[in-house]
């Protein structure tokens, strides 16, 4: 019975397209092994800098075991102790965690292979790192925002020690030197430090557990109210759809990759907007200089991480059966996607007007404005475009990943990953933005001339029963 | 809150204690000094406005959620001991189940949590009482919403609890399935708390009536007392809104 339980409450944290995620990212690894990624020390240390510190920061931040609306509607009003729950919950999660993490980072343990000693240091780390996120997320559940800060910092600065060569680092066993035993040493006292107070920590009456809903979360109260009354309803769609801005994130924490629309209003994002440009610009001017790569890297980030958040989160919460009654459904999709595309500009205005400017200082190749004044509107709308057409499977299906997992999500990974080669290609070759074009005609096709896809395609939602 | 020893013990044989609660959400009062009482197989319906705070009296029986002030006891325990937790079937208002899972997969994890007796037979008898044999493989998305609302319930009482908590039980349900539902609600020997907007539910399932307003209790009594108020050429409903009216 515990077996079928187990795994019973397993199935109910990811499903079987899961196992294509992992196949999918240890593929990816090997193929940068394959291709020589790894020939420098530094891009596996990136890499497994970066997951880690995605799955161990946001963790400790959220802090808590997230569950979802079924766990909360009857696991929780079931007659079953804390003390056995959560242990079977940590279970689960960490196999869920461990084999994407593991998945993503096994291979490059590869690097440590001409030595058993430290493989077997490497092996203990990644294992250390796949718990410690969970760990810390029960310690944290229920903290308060500043002690998680404070935390989530001393995590990062200490993850960060290991690429400025600090052996107590988390990626250090990597250097395959003496030090590994120390990162390694390290790594496994907190862990086991953790695991220990957090299983401490539970007791009948706390609930170490954070629910995770599929809800838009207005960020901002939009106070100050908008006029619609005397508009012209297509202006009143742009106006509404421009002004607020629906951002998806997506954290991986214990052993769940979670994705959320925050809905905040683009006045606001285009003041943390000038206030990152201004950031971005005295790092760019006073310490870095075209020759470093960094600057070139950095920015293609910025880049795309402006495109992946400015088109990727409206239509999970739009409600399209609203134009069905207020206007032709292709000319409320053009309105939405026109006023996403004006909005993906006016958001990135502000690093449009820092780039021109470093551009005349001679710190930034002459392609970076483009980005912003071209690349970025465009994709977000061929963005936009797409994730219109794959609503079906996103919406619903969205709120605790991979628990529920679609591989229709991934379709979005190669889409994504094709943008952050032709933002490259753009720096590199100014004139590749013209390439766009074809793109752009793709979204100026879809709406304007793509009448009975929007009509069968949001009779078909109604009918599924998504919108 | 101390209680005598008579009080205890007489606490220990009723469903539910709900005594002097109150909760709020900031300065929203939800609950206000809320009492009731409901002995071994007694089946009451709660009813009120929107935002009277029938959900969250509900989830407070249930033991999702804690009263600010005021003692809440099932069968003497605390609503969110493991003891109080075997005797409560709560069903939330638009609950879910668990997507990835198929309705009977559902049904045998959420039996086996809550140990309810002869699984099988007893997810046989549901599935079949609940006219669920044909989606039974199905995962609960490519489900109607009545026929997940009858999987919720079916998980709320699979475990046969005697006392059930249900927010507006037949939600999404269509009128020949609504009585399939009375049919077998009415062959229940618990005690229930039923939260409803719908007179014809509460006056269908239960015998007795609690009408809320604003956290607190307006009215309490027997259903044929409620439609002796209703005599002089007055509908139900038109009683229940006066009541209302009155106190808002």
């Amino acid at each position: 019975m515990f077996l079928k339980l187990l795994t019973l409450l397993i199935r109910t944290r990811f499903s079987k397209s899961y196992l294509i995620i992992i196949s999918l990212v240890f593929l990816y690894s090997i193929l940068a092994l394959w291709m020589g990624f790894t020939a420098s020390f530094f891009i596996p240390q990136y890499y497994l800098g970066f997951i880690f510190a995605i799955f161990l920061v946001p963790s400790t931040y959220i802090g808590g075991l997230s569950i979802n609306e079924a766990d909360r509607d009857f696991l929780f009003t079931s007659a079953i102790r804390n003390r056995d729950l959560i242990p079977t919950f940590y279970l689960a999660q960490a196999i869920a965690s461990s084999l994407i993490f593991m998945s993503a980072t096994l291979v490059y343990l590869t690097l440590l292979a001409g030595n058993l000693l430290y493989l077997a240091y490497g092996i203990i780390s990644v294992i250390c790192m796949s718990l410690l996120p969970i760990s810390m997320s029960l310690n944290m559940a229920g903290k308060g925002s500043i002690m998680k800060i404070s935390i989530c910092t001393l995590e990062f600065l200490w993850i960060l020690s290991s690429f400025f060569g600090y052996t107590i680092g988390p990626i250090s066993f990597l250097d395959g030197g003496p030090g590994s035993l120390i990162s390694m040493l390290v790594l496994l006292t907190i862990t086991v430090i953790t695991t220990s107070l957090a299983f401490l920590s539970i007791n009948a009456e706390s609930l170490p557990f954070r629910f995770y809903s599929f809800s838009a979360r207005n960020k901002d109260r939009f106070t100050r109210t908008q006029k619609f009354a005397g508009m012209r309803s297509e202006k009143a769609v742009i106006k509404l759809n421009f002004t607020q801005v629906d951002f998806t994130s997506r954290v991986a924490s214990v052993g769940n990759i979670r994705v959320r629309v925050n809905r905040i209003s683009v006045y606001r994002l285009f003041v943390v907007m000038c206030v990152f440009s201004a950031a971005y610009f005295a790092v760019s001017f006073f310490y870095i200089r075209m020759e470093n790569f960094q600057i070139f890297i950095a920015t293609s980030y910025i880049a795309w991480f402006l495109i992946i958040a400015m088109s990727s989160g409206t239509m999970s919460k739009e409600r399209a059966w609203l134009s069905l009654s207020a206007m032709p459904i292709e000319s409320y999709m053009r309105l939405l996607m026109i006023s996403k595309i004006i909005q993906a500009l006016f958001v990135s205005l502000p690093f449009s007007i820092v780039t021109i400017f470093l551009v005349f200082e001679g710190i930034l190749p002459t392609s970076v404005p483009l980005l912003f004044l071209f690349v970025v509107p465009s994709f977000a709308g061929i963005n936009f475009t797409i994730s219109l057409i794959r609503k079906p499977y996103q919406v619903l299906q969205e709120d605790i990943l991979p628990s529920i997992y679609n591989s229709s999500q991934f379709m979005t990974v190669p889409i994504s990953l094709f943008m952050l080669f032709f933002i490259f290609l753009v720096m590199i070759y100014p004139f590749a933005f013209l390439l766009l074009i074809p793109g752009t005609l793709l979204v100026i096709f879809a709406s304007f001339f793509s009448r009975f896809y929007w009509q069968n395609g949001i009779y078909r939602w109604i009918e599924m029963g998504y919108v | 809150m101390e209680f005598s020893d008579t009080e205890l013990a007489t606490e220990a044989q009723i469903p539910l204690s709900f005594r002097n609660v109150t909760k709020s959400y900031g300065k929203n009062i939800a609950v206000n000094g809320l009492n009731i009482e409901i002995k071994n197989g007694e089946k009451v319906a709660l009813l009120g406005e929107n935002g009277a705070g029938k959900s969250t009296t509900l989830k407070i029986i249930s033991g999702l959620m804690r009263p600010d002030a005021g003692s809440v006891r099932i069968y003497g325990h605390l609503p969110s001991s493991i003891s109080a937790k075997k005797h409560i079937g709560y069903l939330p208002e638009d609950p879910s189940p668990y997507l990835n899972l198929s309705v009977r997969e559902n049904l045998e994890y959420i039996g086996a949590i809550r140990q309810a007796r002869n699984l099988e037979s007893r997810i046989d008898d549901l599935i079949y009482n609940l006219q669920l044999k044909n989606y039974e493989k199905q995962k609960p998305l490519s489900l109607s919403r009545g026929n997940r609302q009858k999987l919720c319930l079916a998980l709320s009482i699979i475990h046969e609890p005697s006392f059930c908590v249900m927010d507006e039980p037949l939600n999404y349900l269509d009128i020949p399935t609504q009585e399939i539902i009375f049919q077998y609600f009415e062959n229940m020997n618990s005690s229930f708390i039923i939260s409803t907007h719908i007179l014809s539910i509460a006056r269908r399932l239960t015998e007795r009536i609690i009408i809320i307003s604003s956290g607190a209790k307006i009215w309490d009594g027997k259903l044929a007392e409620l439609e002796e108020m209703g005599k002089n050429g007055k509908t139900m409903e038109n009683v229940l809104s006066e009541l209302m009216k009155n106190v808002s």
